[in-house]
């Protein structure tokens, strides 16, 4: 009877062969999954439904490569552990009954105890030593290293043959592959120094025996791709260096009672930002839990607008402006450095929200280290950077600046080398006067200031907490302009000021500053990589002299190692590949700025990031991504030269041409990525919405208190979830309110618009104390950037490169878009494939409806 | 069996609609609850629904209070009420063998699940009841209004006869009843309160002024009944969790 009905209910909807086919997924899956009747009922547990253990099948719509899926999925649930199961078993101390998988398990168990002991003990062993300072032991570190140096260098110069090289270094990947699931520091200082190991001896390969002198133009080109490789090498260790141990300091609490806390003064500089923007930055600076008495605010005006001054006289801090804009915001800060005298300032750009915890936070450290005269904070991004804006990856993916301040400032830390940034910092007014104030010989001030704080003596400190929010960058182009000004500055630096040269470093410091200039000379080495395999695919110019084999059994190891070492070391900050990609899109536009500066450094000047702006329209930036399609355009003539190579060459360069091919492939699906950044998706609303889920309580007119969620906010309006629908219209007075540390506060709103459980709210704040509560209740919540960071344990480097080839296509998507529409069905239809593709990998159960929730964002 | 005893410090400021809310926030997480009326207004029938002419309840049956079934009701989501009746004014209040009387049949009810727990309501004036009730109590609520009244009460109550109780019911808090941040006055005694209140006497829950909860009494529900969205709810079901971990009971 019920299947009689099914199938008529069935029939209304679909085709006889689909109604069939329903019919026939819900009798196996009763067969299968339902034994019971109750189970039938059972509606709630999902893993009676196929859907649960095949995510990666559409059951009501079928494709052609279903069964394939199917076997595939099913294959890989019966032979591999799903990472649920593999929690599961990580949390259960229950052995398994499987004989076959208990001894699999034994096997890895004793494979990972064999290695965790020692490296427990090595850990150990590593504090001990670096606490005591006996002679003996220091004689001791001192011969085991020049023994371990000398071995390494027999090693790295051994030459071998193919045979002998793939084997050794199948040796190290496999040891690589080991120790990468084992936790701890010391595994990872193994990866990374096989990593160093086996790209020194790629290197020295390549110096010793790759060059063909003989041919002028293979010599040159082979020259040049080996500087840059150099280049890269260097970075590569510098990197390893500067990150190696992150010092993740705590927070230092501050004496017990506040008439001991030192006085404050927060500068807030502004160049030409509307004040709707600067208006929260300062309203939350005054509400910074510190003592009124101890806390002088400045606004800093190089506008010098009249609507500044008022609002600064309204809501009482100070405002500054001076006769001249002579060296932009270093000299603004100066100014105003002369004119006041508290112990300590703390400098927030006009966009960075801080925090009410923000000085009790940073200041402690003060307390305990005399010497210590720069603490740094990160600066936190409420709003989506071009990348994530762009790319829709907001809040998914960790974003560019995370590897510099979730990682790289906690490593430099560790070498007493935190640079100031500019922004959300403390600094000690004493040494910062000694070295004569802001640094204003080059136009990253902020990195000077603290290489001359270094070099008196004085400490830097950075607490890995975001205690302040600012907006990103607002398109790809001002993104591309802050960034120009920073390689520029970095160069004058390194030029003006060598980090290598002068008194006052350690050689920690000199590595990091090092790294950090270095970094930014990264356009020219990047544009060679990627034109590199043009010289052989177009040119036919052998600049790496070696056979292919060699060449393979060289190069693969040595990215691989980098990759699994970096994977390691900084996946959670950042995934692999995506450095590539930040990379290539700047690359273009530093290697000019960057060469002039190491050439003159004294030319250049500041500009200021636009911030707060809006896109009314979705449009593709060509002017910006010219330089890439230019590049685009001459590799894909490479790769038809090279896939017409493969077909009709000779049979003796086949292997070279696959190995140029695959490297060019890479370099446009990069390329790809850079030129998707491009198209600069919408951005209507002026100030942003800040995504939360929070309780909050609504009164209506009518004094009815409903419970509420909070979903988004900004500053000036919300947006809550109701639990019921309300008769609430646009324009209707209502309150809303929300916890305000310990106490609440309500604010007035006018409802904006009402669909169904979704309220959309401006808020009318009459005056200043109910702006500065709003304030405290929201951006400037102790706790309000808490939880924001993604902190995945372990990265997968082979999924993230899935992602970086799905952007690229959608870069050449959006380009055949934009030039020829008609033609976009040939993207499509490789796209198709692509992601065809991508569902016939097998997927952890039940992970289908999360896909679908993160297309919803 | 777990007794409650609910009184308001100022009159008004919602002691008997709490006994009622309360009652069924616990009866919703599954407790087996009585609601008891020991104030003579016998208001807190109304809050189940009991019709206005129906005069039963405890003083009509002051004689037999062994049998409970005489003058407890319930209602259809299962909470037991007792209410305190209609009276003359003569023989208003019950005498204290009295009140043991109805403790001891209390005690005789046999709970469905868990622990029974008894809310008694007692008029905000009868100083003379909560303290004889303490005797039975294990928690005594005292509800307290952010509104200008609120210090000097609290000053009295706190100077001998919170110290008096303490003798027989060590646990003894003041809750908030009737939050409204949205209006001044209010606002600034809360913090005033919450600022100077011993933190060991102050529920850290408190709750929301809301309208919904005199148009639930208006149409005699609860107001689970009346209105799901209700912040009042939230607020009652928060009170009842910790009400949950004072008593030391799970939540069935």
């Amino acid at each position: 009877m019920i299947l009689v009905q099914q199938w008529r209910e069935l029939r209304r909807r679909q085709s006889i062969v689909a109604a069939a086919w329903s019919m026939l997924v819900l009798w196996v899956e009763a067969a299968f999954f339902k034994p019971s009747t109750t189970g039938l009922l059972d509606q709630d547990n999902e893993r009676l439904n196929f859907e649960y253990w095949y995510p990666n099948i559409r059951w009501a719509r079928p494709r052609l490569l279903d069964p394939l899926r199917f076997v595939v999925q099913t294959l890989w649930l019966i032979f591999f552990k799903t990472s649920f199961e593999r929690e599961q078993n990580e949390r259960s101390a229950i052995p398994s009954k499987s004989v076959f998988r208990a001894t699999r398990d034994w096997q890895k168990s004793l494979i990972k105890r064999v290695l965790y002991y020692p490296t427990l003990l090595l850990d150990r062993i590593f504090r001990e030593i670096s606490l005591s300072r006996s002679r003996a032991i220091e004689a001791l570190h001192l011969s085991l290293m020049l023994a371990a140096f000398a071995v390494l260098i027999f090693l790295l110069t051994l030459p071998m043959e193919a045979t002998e090289q793939g084997l050794l270094l199948l040796l190290f990947w496999g040891i690589a592959l080991w120790v990468r699931e084992i936790r701890g520091r010391i595994p990872m200082l193994l990866m990374i120094l096989l990593s160093v190991f086996v790209s020194t001896r790629y290197l020295i390969w390549r110096v010793t025996q790759t060059i063909n002198w003989d041919v002028p133009l293979d010599a040159s080109f082979g020259i040049l791709l080996l500087i840059a490789e150099v280049y890269a090498w260097l970075i590569l260790v510098l990197g390893y260096i500067q990150t190696i141990w992150p010092l993740r300091r705590s927070v230092v609490n501050l004496p017990e009672d506040p008439k001991q806390w030192p006085t404050v003064d927060v500068f807030i500089p502004s160049y030409n930002e509307p004040l709707d923007v600067v208006r929260t930055t300062v309203v939350a600076a005054t509400a910074m839990d510190w003592p009124k008495d101890k806390l002088n605010i400045y606004v800093l005006d190089d506008g010098k607008r009249a609507e500044f001054a008022k609002f600064c006289e309204e809501i009482g801090v100070h405002y500054m402006t001076r006769p001249d804009n002579s060296h932009a915001k270093a000299g603004n800060l100066n100014h105003a450095l002369k004119q006041t005298k508290g112990d300590f300032v703390t400098i927030f750009d006009c966009d960075h929200i801080p925090s009410r915890g923000f000085l009790q936070l940073t200041l402690g450290w003060f307390s305990v280290d005399p010497k210590l005269a720069l603490m740094q904070t990160p600066h936190h991004f409420f709003s989506p950077d071009p990348f994530e804006r762009n790319l829709s990856v907001f809040r998914s993916r960790p974003n560019e600046g995370e590897l510099f301040y979730g990682l790289i400032q906690d490593g430099n830390d560790m070498w007493n080398a935190s640079f100031f940034c500019g922004s959300c910092a403390v600094l000690k007014r004493g040494p910062l006067e000694e070295v004569g104030g802001i640094a204003v010989e080059t136009v990253t001030e902020d990195a000077h200031t603290a290489l001359k704080l270094h070099r008196l003596g004085y400490n830097s400190a950075y607490l890995n907490v975001p205690l302040a929010a600012g907006l990103a960058t607002e398109s790809l182009s001002a993104h591309i302009g802050q960034r120009i000004r920073w390689a520029r500055g970095m160069a004058q630096i390194f030029r003006l000021d060598n980090p290598l040269r002068g008194k006052g470093l350690t050689w920690g410091q000199r590595i990091c500053y090092l790294n950090a200039m270095l970094y930014f000379l990264n356009g020219i080495p990047r544009t060679i990589f990627l034109l590199a395999p043009l010289a052989f695919l177009l040119l036919h110019s052998y600049i790496v002299f070696a056979p292919a084999i060699m060449i393979a059994m060289y190069a693969i190891p040595h990215l691989i190692h980098a990759n699994l070492a970096n994977s390691r070391a900084q996946g959670a900050y950042r995934h692999s590949f995506w450095a590539e990609m930040y990379e290539t899109v700047l690359s273009w536009y530093i290697l000019r700025p960057t060469t002039v500066a190491l050439i003159s450094p004294q030319h250049g000047k500041f500009n200021v990031t636009a911030k707060g702006g809006t896109i009314p329209e979705q449009y593709f930036d060509w002017k910006i991504s010219t330089p890439y399609l230019v590049l685009m355009g001459i590799s894909l003539v490479g790769f038809g030269f090279g896939v017409y190579g493969l077909l009709y060459g000779p049979r003796d360069e086949l292997l070279t041409v696959s190995l140029n091919l695959a490297w060019i492939t890479y370099n446009l699906i990069i390329l790809g990525g850079a030129v998707a950044v491009a198209e600069e998706s919408k951005q209507e609303r002026a100030t942003h919405r800040i995504v939360v889920n929070r309780p909050v309580k609504l009164y209506t007119p009518s004094e009815h208190c409903y419970s509420a969620e909070l979903v988004d906010f900004s500053a000036s309006g919300a947006g809550l979830k109701l639990v019921d629908e309300l008769a609430l219209a646009a324009g209707d007075r209502i309150s809303i309110v929300m916890a305000e540390g310990d106490t609440e506060h309500a604010f007035n709103a006018r409802v904006i618009s009402m669909r169904g459980r979704t309220l959309g709210v401006r808020f009318e704040l009459p005056d200043l104390v109910s702006e500065q509560a709003y304030v405290r209740a929201t951006f400037a919540r102790a706790d309000a950037w808490v939880g924001w960071r993604l902190r995945e344990e372990k990265e997968k480097p082979l999924s993230s490169l899935r992602e970086i080839i799905s952007i690229g296509l959608k870069g050449y998507q959006r380009i055949v878009l934009q030039l020829a529409p008609k033609f976009v069905f040939i993207l499509t239809f490789i796209t198709r494939i692509w992601e065809g593709l991508l569902t016939l990998l097998p997927q952890n159960p039940g992970s289908g409806d999360d896909d679908d929730a993160m297309a919803h964002y | 069996m777990k007794v409650i005893t609910l009184q308001s410090l100022q009159g008004g400021a919602g002691g008997t609609s709490l006994t009622a809310n309360l009652s069924a926030a616990c009866r919703r997480r599954g407790h087996s609850v009585v609601a008891v009326d020991l104030n003579p207004a016998n208001e807190l029938r109304l809050h189940f629904g009991m019709p206005l002419d129906d005069g039963g309840g405890l003083i009509a049956e002051r004689k037999q209070l062994q049998a409970l079934d005489r003058y407890a009701y319930q209602t259809d989501d299962g909470e037991v009420y007792i209410p305190f009746g209609l009276s003359e004014l003569s023989t208003k209040a019950l005498k204290l063998d009295e009140l043991q009387q109805l403790f001891e049949s209390l005690q005789s009810i046999k709970a469905a699940q868990g622990e029974l727990l008894v809310f008694v309501d007692i008029a905000s004036y009868d100083r003379q009841l909560a303290f004889q009730c303490a005797a039975w109590s294990t928690m005594m609520l005292h509800i307290i209004e952010p509104d200008p009244r609120a210090y000097p009460v609290l000053q009295r109550f706190g100077s001998g006869f919170l110290q008096a109780l303490q003798t027989r019911c060590r646990d003894c808090f003041v809750l908030l009843n009737k939050s409204a941040p949205q209006l001044e006055l209010n606002r600034d005694i809360f913090d005033l309160l919450r600022a100077e209140l011993n933190p060991e006497l102050l529920i850290p829950t408190f709750i929301q002024r809301d309208q919904h909860v005199p148009e639930a009494l208006a149409t005699q529900q609860s107001i689970f009944n009346y209105s799901l969205g209700a912040q009042a709810n939230v607020d009652l079901m928060a009170l009842a969790q910790w009400l949950e971990r004072q008593l030391g009971i799970p939540s069935p």
